[in-house]
């Protein structure tokens, strides 16, 4: 438990975890290494799944007093918004951020590690009609929950946000 | 404070003139004007404040004064805040916070200062009635009256060891020696922390001929946020107060303090849209925030927050049929007039609904609310202060 409780609490490297563990630990230096320890980390993964020839793509992008970590726009219609809410930890802080984003994105995800997407609660995240996204590594993400189609969406800050996305794709 | 004995009272600001003429009937029974709004916008306030005609007091804010901040940060309304107080305040207020040994000496002064500032504000602050008058389709009147009591200036503090309560104390007594034939309520202005063990004492240094009534005023007391031990705390100062027979005037409140009138609080006033609470020492000024009142859980949310809340809840639950929210859209479409005409109808039902219940009825009401919504899947309980304001009521239910 010692070694999981490591990875659950702060980013640290590969040498400290296996360290804590005395050798114990069962994921290998590789392994380590591998897994995002920087929510930036999760973002490479997770573009992965929305690739440019589809989507444009805007980070850090403003929604009333916050800030949506991933915003995707279908390339074809535009029409499809994709907002993805990024966590190391505190999962249910990127729960109620990704439920808000609903009012803007036609689809609303919750992308986390694979050691923490473990431990979160996936019930309320299927009720709240949102979706999970696990980064296995640095460079491997995949869709564990569907996100379920917002009946929220709010046309109005919508439009604005997708014609964001697209215009600043085009400077 | 005297005549409506559960009033209403709102804190003016003039950004939101129109909304104090268009609901100046109904919706409040008078006003709190800041003195660093009197002050900074004298004239426009006079003459809004006077033609609307109705009950106000002016609250010194002297508690900026021995607020610790940069001295670069001073803003005008401060330095016309000490400019009332005297040149004692002034003078050292530009360059360092004030402390207790600077204000004993001149006590008598400064209280004399402050209580002739709001004894003459109607006098002094009459230049644009005319135009006000016009505005609000009144008649100008050869006289104005004065405010509807007097407030002494007033300061923080944490306890009766605490040498700014023997300050607080002494610019009270200073000021009965004033007040001529006005009334006067002094603030009682104390941190969370005050030790209950001194509220008796506390009581008895106010049980003084002189004051008309009280004004309690706990700093920065973030009703949804704070410990029910905290608010119970203050329960029972407001209970113990009460046994004086004096009008109680809570003077920063939400809905906890609206149910505090259950236990002898009498007016209690807020801003509009803002000013549930109030950190006196805060100096800096901001933007305001689109917030939405959600009325089952009486207290604000940002617009966005609560759009969120009421698309998981359903608005059956949440929904509001107050005029302002009758045309069904997203609350992040609402304008900022709107949230603030939603905000005063609500609590409009609130009081009535307050008026009309006992306490214990009141306190069932939340707790079916929490109940509730423990049925909907929530990554965090967004009525736990619901269950704090229970605990800290239930005894006196």
């Amino acid at each position: 438990m010692c070694w999981l409780y490591y990875l659950w609490t702060i980013p640290i490297r590969a040498e400290q975890i296996l360290a804590a563990t005395e050798g114990e630990s069962t994921l290998n230096k590789q392994t380590i290494s591998s897994l995002p320890l920087r929510e930036d980390e999760l973002r490479v993964p997770v573009q992965k799944l929305f690739p440019p020839e589809q989507y444009f793509c805007k980070t850090e992008v403003p929604f009333g007093l916050k800030r949506i970590d991933m915003l995707f726009t279908q390339r074809s219609n535009g029409q499809e918004i994709v907002a993805v809410e990024l966590k190391l930890r505190k999962w249910k802080k990127a729960v109620w951020q990704a439920a808000s984003n609903r009012q803007i994105a036609t689809y609303s995800y919750v992308a986390l590690p694979s050691r923490c997407a473990a431990v979160v609660d996936r019930q309320l995240i299927d009720a709240l009609g949102l979706g999970l996204i696990v980064a296995d590594t640095k460079e491997q993400a995949r869709i564990a929950l569907p996100a379920k189609r917002s009946r929220y969406v709010n046309k109005r800050i919508a439009k604005e946000i997708s014609n964001l996305v697209a215009g600043y794709q085009h400077v | 404070m005297f005549d409506s004995n559960l009033g209403h009272y709102l804190t003016y600001h003039h950004v939101s003139q129109a909304f104090f003429r268009r609901y100046r009937q109904q919706y409040y029974d008078g006003l709190i004007i800041p003195l660093s709004v009197a002050c900074v916008f004298r004239q426009g306030t006079g003459g809004f404040v006077l033609t609307l005609q109705k009950e106000y007091a002016i609250d010194p804010r002297s508690p900026i004064l021995q607020a610790d901040f940069e001295r670069q940060s001073i803003r005008r309304a401060h330095l016309e805040i000490a400019e009332v107080h005297g040149p004692a305040v002034s003078q050292i207020f530009v360059s360092r916070p004030l402390r207790p040994a600077d204000v004993s000496p001149v006590a008598a002064d400064i209280a004399a200062r402050v209580l002739s500032f709001q004894k003459e504000f109607a006098q002094q602050s009459a230049e644009k009635v005319d135009k006000y008058a016009t505005l609000l389709g009144e008649e100008v009147q050869s006289q104005y009256a004065g405010p509807h009591f007097l407030i002494p200036p007033y300061f923080r503090s944490s306890g009766q060891n605490d040498p700014w309560y023997a300050v607080s104390l002494g610019l009270a007594r200073a000021s009965v020696r004033e007040k001529q034939d006005y009334r006067l309520a002094p603030v009682l202005h104390i941190t969370p922390g005050f030790p209950e063990n001194e509220f008796q004492q506390l009581a008895r240094d106010y049980d003084d001929h002189g004051f008309d009534g009280l004004i309690l005023f706990v700093n920065d007391l973030q009703e949804y946020v704070a410990p029910a031990t905290t608010l119970a705390k203050y329960a029972r100062l407001v209970s113990l107060l009460r046994g004086q027979g004096k009008p109680l005037f809570g003077l920063f409140g939400g809905y906890f303090t609206l149910l505090l009138r259950k236990i002898g609080l009498g007016c209690f006033s807020n801003a509009v849209g803002y000013g549930e609470y109030r950190d006196s020492g805060y100096h800096v000024g901001g933007q305001a925030v689109k917030r939405y009142y959600i009325p089952k859980l009486h207290r604000y949310f940002t617009d966005t927050d609560a759009e969120t809340l009421q698309n998981i809840v359903g608005a059956r639950l949440f929904g509001c049929t107050c005029p302002a929210c009758r045309r069904r859209r997203p609350l992040t479409d609402y304008t900022s007039q709107e949230l603030l005409d939603h905000f005063l109808n609500t609590r409009l039902t609130e009081i009535q609904q307050a008026g009309a219940s006992d306490l214990s009825d009141l306190l069932d009401q939340l707790d079916d609310t929490r109940e509730t919504l423990e049925n909907y899947p929530m990554p965090f309980d967004p009525c736990s202060h619901l269950h704090r304001w229970v605990d800290a009521l239930r005894p006196f239910a």
